[in-house]
């Protein structure tokens, strides 16, 4: 078992009888356990320990000691950063807010005597509890895929190491070969990123294997950002990828990692290098928790709370943020207004009216950046959109240039605003 | 027309959008009233979702430190749309007069970049 000794000192581990009962009893500082260290979770945890001064104790379960963010890990695929540069540790919200940092994996929530267990059988009880656990995927939304599959097919849509092995793949596919993507089917994390991803294997390929080709085998008839990135593809990648709606390609019947082949009504398409992105739901600790209604977890659009248990809040992926995509920038939006609401019921803070703002910006090829976003209020039923943007075809080059700075300065901030 | 962050900093753009936005501000009223730092505090959230929040400025420009008269003048021109840019016409379009100079008041108590 590795839990921090400050964790330990400071009395969180269950099994003492005393520290069992509610902290809020004793006069001691009320407890918030974060679940997930991403852009909803280590949002959270920082803004509710830095806006509380001490007055709220607050935990991160985190099983990653090193977290790699999704958002860019298509940049450093095609190679305009490195590996390292996406990665972030938690150090800081620790030294800088009091953060405990548990790197841990939070297996099980007991909702009613208000604790989450970890994997190694310790566990650690709350007041109020935010899960921000991203996705898992449905491997069985394709047949024949598993998790097996993944050295040779890989997702990678966990943040992890999985996108180095696709861009090793793509590097030493054979000259004039055939890269395959399986495009997943909504609602899925972060909308414009296999195609963000497509136009990196494009970049990539362009210069190192011009003649090769790439086939989007997609699952829904339209994508986001699609007039953008089928004008850029047609700029920058002529004649080089073929996108295939599933009208025309009727279905995908089988993925086999082994021979490499991915059967449709249309056809069977024999890869060099492949990306299956499969159909996805709310992390494992969501549905663990019981918060969740099917695949996501239904949430009060005033405060994340979620509709099953007014203690736990559900930020990012994991939730049904109706209007607003499943993406980082989403995530550290919706953690603001659930620290906003948990320092304001545990410490009396005042709590002001929720508001959202997401924005995803996607590279089509070297500074040729584009954009789509959207600001937010919660209606009474779900968060509503207020007034929303896009990139427009013809945008001049100094445009898209900019749009994509923009985007690394972006970077530099949202991940400032989450780990510092 | 003028695209980018950094376009729009120019400083003869700058000067050009503060004389016509004074102009408009002069008169009708003080453009702190109602200023409250711990609101634009909640409200800068918004904000250093993007613009680093230690006063980095890369691809975004830094916010911190400005004068607040000034933030306040950038701020109404982006919601007039006298200024140009997609994310800010955005952002500023749904910001009162309380809520602009709240985040000028709470960014001008921050240290400026270096």
């Amino acid at each position: 078992m590795t839990i921090s000794r400050r964790l330990f000192a400071q009395g969180l581990l269950a099994g003492s009888t005393a520290l069992a009962m509610p902290s809020l009893a004793f006069g001691a500082a009320p407890k918030v356990v974060v679940v997930g260290g991403g852009a909803g979770g280590a949002t959270a945890a920082r803004y509710i320990a830095k806006d509380s001064k001490g007055a709220v104790d607050v935990t991160l379960i985190e099983a990653s000691k090193q977290y790699y963010t999704c958002f860019f890990s298509n940049l450093y695929l095609g190679g305009f950063r490195s590996y390292g540069s996406i990665g972030h540790n938690y150090d800081r919200l620790s030294s800088n807010h009091g953060v405990n940092v548990v790197h841990e994996w939070a297996s099980s929530v007991d909702g009613t005597a208000k604790k989450v267990n970890f994997a190694s059988g310790a566990s650690v009880s709350y007041d109020k509890l935010v899960l921000s656990p991203g996705i898992d995927l449905k491997y069985e939304t394709v047949n024949g895929y598993s998790a097996e599959s993944q050295t040779r097919m890989p997702h990678a849509w966990k943040s992890g190491t999985q996108i180095q092995v696709i861009r090793d793949q793509v590097l030493n596919m054979p000259k004039g070969g055939t890269f395959v993507m399986v495009a997943p089917p909504n609602p899925y994390r972060c909308p414009p990123g296999p195609y963000e991803r497509i136009s990196m294997i494009a970049h990539l390929l362009k210069e190192n294997n011009p003649s090769a080709k790439i086939i989007i085998l997609d699952t829904k008839p339209k994508f986001s950002k699609q007039g953008l990135f089928m004008d850029g593809w047609a700029r920058h990648y002529a004649g080089m990828i073929e996108w295939i709606d599933p009208d025309t390609h009727g279905g995908i019947l089988n993925v086999n990692h082994e021979t490499m082949e991915i059967e449709t009504d249309l056809d069977t398409f024999k890869a060099d290098a492949a990306c299956v992105i499969p159909g996805q739901k709310a992390g494992a600790i969501a549905m663990a928790a019981g918060v969740n209604d099917g695949d996501w977890c239904p949430i009060d659009p005033s405060s994340m709370a979620s509709r099953a248990d007014s203690n736990i809040y559900v930020l990012g992926d994991a939730s049904v943020a109706s209007s607003m995509p499943k993406s980082g920038f989403s995530a550290n939006s919706q953690a603001k207004v659930a620290a906003n609401h948990i320092r304001g019921a545990l410490t009396g803070s005042k709590v002001y009216e929720p508001r959202f703002a997401n924005t995803c910006w996607s590279l089509i090829a070297t500074n040729d950046g584009v954009k789509v976003g959207a600001n937010y209020k919660a209606g009474s039923e779900k968060i509503d959109v207020v007034d929303k943007f896009i990139s427009q075809n013809g945008e001049t080059s100094d445009m898209r240039q900019s749009t994509y700075e923009e985007s690394i300065g972006w970077y530099e901030g949202i991940t400032t605003d989450m780990f510092s | 027309m003028i695209n980018g962050f950094y376009k729009i900093l120019q400083i003869p753009v700058v000067f050009s959008v503060l004389f016509t936005v004074m102009g408009n501000a002069w008169g009708d009223d003080n453009l702190l009233h109602g200023a409250d730092a711990g609101y634009g505090e909640y409200l800068s959230g918004e904000c250093v979702a993007c613009h680093h929040s230690e006063g980095a400025s890369k691809g975004i420009p830094s916010i911190t430190g400005w004068d607040a008269e000034t933030f306040i003048i950038v701020m109404r021109a982006y919601r007039s749309k006298e200024l140009d840019h997609n994310v800010m016409q955005m952002i500023s379009g749904r910001l009162d007069d309380e809520q602009i100079a709240s985040l000028a008041v709470y960014f001008a108590s921050l240290p400026a970049a270096e």
